[in-house]
């Protein structure tokens, strides 16, 4: 690698962690609660039922809560930003990440 | 659970964007209503990442409820009037003394802020048109008022009619103020019309 080349990825990785920045200053300063969230282990839960030749989906999850629940926990936050911990009261996101049932226990509509 | 459940059918449907409003728990306990937004992967973005927004709409809901609580206290007290009314139970001066002493009681300064309270508790729409020279009446016009029944063959707004005297009184410091209602939708006019004669106007 020569000089020029060296000096060339330097300056391009220094832009990517400046855009890195810009966006993370953004997601942390919005004024509305945002989750991100792995859902690779749901996507492929949920395919496996399209395989299955599975098409009326609203009666297959009412009928198969067995499947919602495990569906549930296979979704993992991933982060949460400084609006999610105003809005929910909380100290931390591992404070936050750590009470998703309180979050999520609410009447039924 | 079950709005999980609209999220996974968003999914197995194949929606990019899945919307829905639902309650939510803070950690000290307390209810909220949020709209959550749900973005799943794209054909240009991380395979398996999805991102949700959540917005706090609680406010907005409990003014909603309230404005529609406030809407059926209006529509109920408008019937109680009519029907007492209708039933004979309340007399023409005592329509006319209740009306004054409503305009008595409200905090307000100025016409268009006694004629906007006016309409805002349910009681009709009232319009002032000014004099076009002294010494002529001021005008008020009302439009669906309170006291306005299908057919009477007379005149019926004594409650506006006392309003318009307690309006008056106030604004020009002279008790010495009449009100005549000239026109009445109770006897098939367009509108209700009230002259207003007070040795200031």
């Amino acid at each position: 690698m020569d000089q020029n080349q060296h000096a060339f990825r330097k300056s391009d990785s220094e832009e990517i962690q400046k855009e890195a920045a810009r966006y993370r200053g953004i997601f942390e300063s919005v004024p509305v609660s945002i989750w991100v969230e792995d859902w690779t282990e749901v996507i492929r839960k949920v395919n496996s039922l399209k395989e299955q030749r599975v098409t009326d989906f609203q009666k297959y999850f009412r009928e198969n809560q067995g499947f919602v629940a495990d569906a549930l926990r296979s979704a993992r936050i991933l982060d949460v930003n400084t609006e999610t911990l105003s809005l929910f009261r909380a100290e931390s996101k591992e404070q936050i990440l750590k009470s998703l049932e309180i979050v999520f226990s609410t009447p039924a509509p | 659970m079950t709005g999980f459940i609209g999220e996974l059918i968003a999914l197995a449907e194949g929606k990019t964007v899945y919307r829905t409003e639902m309650a939510l728990r803070t950690l000290h306990n307390e209810l909220i209503q949020v709209l959550l937004t749900l973005t799943f992967p794209g054909e240009n973005s991380a395979p398996g990442i999805v991102f949700v927004s959540i917005m706090d709409v609680t406010h907005a809901r409990k003014t909603e409820e309230a404005l529609r609580r406030m809407s059926v206290s209006r529509e109920l007290v408008g019937q109680i009037l009519r029907d007492l009314w209708f039933a004979g139970g309340l007399s023409e001066i005592i329509l006319f003394r209740a009306g004054g002493q409503l305009a008595a009681r409200i905090s307000v300064s100025s016409l268009a802020e006694f004629l906007e309270a006016f309409a805002s508790v349910g009681l009709g729409t009232l319009t002032a048109q000014k004099p076009m020279k002294t010494p002529q009446p001021w005008v008020f016009i009302g439009d669906g008022l309170l006291e306005t029944k299908a057919w009477s063959g007379a005149s019926t707004c004594h409650y506006t009619r006392g309003f318009l005297h307690g309006v008056v009184s106030r604004l020009h410091g002279d008790t010495n103020v009449s009100v005549e209602e000239t026109h009445c939708q109770s006897k098939g006019d367009k509108c209700c019309m009230f002259e207003v004669h007070t040795n200031r106007l």
